[in-house]
């Protein structure tokens, strides 16, 4: 013990223990170095891979918010919150009751890596100050939800009245559009029986309605998670334990 | 000195150490996020003008408010009177209330509806009570997945409960 004492406080061998150190912290930045200067090489072509995560939130065939990493690979993002249902009404037009519009809402994938994604959809109302009315029923804005179990994997567990949390069931590779999720808007007739009347001394009956004024919600929010170790990646970014098929490129809610 | 080199020492082993660390775990991530919307507005009033005069009740039904509805009129008499209905427009729906086919928008009045009261008795005069009530009912337009509205009597039937969206 005492030999073995003596050995590790010699000065050659802490010499030796500072010498290797700084070998293994240069060699663990070397990569990076080596890297820097095949590009700036003037006698090679190279080509350097950047590896970008981006995802679209696509509204009719068009492209409504977007947040993809930067080419430049240098922590900018390029992004954009646009918003929804812009061009539901023509000017001058108000909605009507019971009829479907068009809302084809997808998911693209804007970046350079393949992506797992999930999407989760909010329904609600507001006053005309914005505030949240949680008495009205969000079941009057029906969503009409398409492609499910097949494309589309509806997480009941996190579902509520007002959220609705869907996975895409496949890899979404770079460049890729999955199919729509939804494909109709219908603010339903129903509300319409949520009213009181009120009989006026010149006998004119006032109709009030519960839902007049108020302004409907539709809300949408796209989730991506690189492909390499998208299990871990899910927990950990979503909370959401999820089973990978790396072969087949497949995901399935536990 | 002995303290020394042993403070040296484990500088060393701390640093050897340090170069097996792995990086943090980190994913790459991102999202994208988006919400709309309109105001629904719903503000119904509705007026009715009424005359007597031929045994006959003039009915016409006007709406002020600005959503576009239907209306519909049942007229109720004394047992063993008889009412006869007529006017454009104006249609039974077998359910013994007349409907007026046309959307009524806002600001708009309905073509004169009658309502002849047959089978007066002779013995009837003047200052006799005779009562035939009017009651009317309206029910905002509805459309269909198309867009088209959907008739008035689909539109009282989705009102009172029938099932429609």
């Amino acid at each position: 013990m005492k030999t073995v004492r003596k050995i590790i406080l010699s000065p050659a061998v802490t010499i030796i223990a500072f010498v290797l150190a700084a070998c293994l912290l240069l060699f663990s930045t070397v990569g990076g170095a080596r890297a820097a200067l095949t590009y700036f090489s003037e006698t090679y072509a190279s080509r350097v891979q950047m590896y970008d995560i981006g995802v679209t939130l696509i509204e009719n065939g068009a492209s409504v918010s977007w947040r993809n990493y930067g080419e430049q690979a240098n922590g900018t993002w390029d992004e954009n919150t646009g918003e929804l249902l812009t061009d539901m009404l023509a000017e001058g037009e108000r909605v009507q009751l019971g009829k479907a519009y068009d809302e084809r809402l997808s998911v693209g994938n804007s970046g350079t890596i393949n992506q797992y994604v999930r999407v989760s959809v909010y329904r609600y109302w507001v006053d005309q100050d914005g505030r949240k009315l949680q008495g009205l029923s969000p079941d009057y804005i029906d969503l009409h939800l398409v492609n499910l179990d097949s494309d589309w994997l509806l997480d009941e567990s996190a579902t509520t009245p007002e959220r609705t949390v869907l996975y895409y069931s496949r890899l979404l590779d770079s460049g890729e559009e999955s199919p729509p999720f939804s494909d109709t808007l219908t603010i339903s007739g129903g509300l319409k029986a949520h009213s009181t009347e009120t009989t006026l001394p010149d006998g004119t009956v006032k109709i009030t309605y519960d839902y007049n004024g108020v302004r409907f919600i539709l809300e949408a929010k796209v989730d991506a998670v690189q492909e390499n170790n998208a299990e871990a990646a899910a927990l950990s970014a979503w909370g959401r334990e999820v089973a990978i098929d790396e072969t087949a490129g497949t995901l399935a809610l536990r | 000195m002995k303290r020394k080199s042993q403070v040296l020492f484990l500088t060393a082993v701390a640093l050897i150490l340090t170069s097996f660390i792995h990086s943090a775990s980190a994913y790459f991530t991102t999202y994208a996020e988006a919400r709309g919307g309109y105001t629904v507005r719903l503000e119904g009033e509705r007026h009715i003008d009424e005359e007597f005069y031929d045994w006959t009740k003039h009915v016409r039904i006007e709406s002020t408010g600005t959503v576009d509805c239907y209306v519909r009129v049942r007229a109720i008499a004394p047992t063993g009177y008889d009412l006869i209905y007529s006017g454009e427009n104006w249609t039974a729906g077998g359910d013994g209330w007349y409907y007026y086919r046309p959307i009524l928008t806002g600001g708009g009045i309905t073509d004169e509806l009658l309502v002849r009261i047959e089978n007066i008795p002779e013995s009837v005069a003047h200052g006799d009570n005779f009562d035939v009530v009017v009651v009317y009912e309206s029910a905002p337009v509805q459309y269909g997945a198309d867009g088209s509205p959907l008739s008035a009597v689909e539109c009282f039937r989705a009102m009172k409960g029938g099932g429609l969206s």
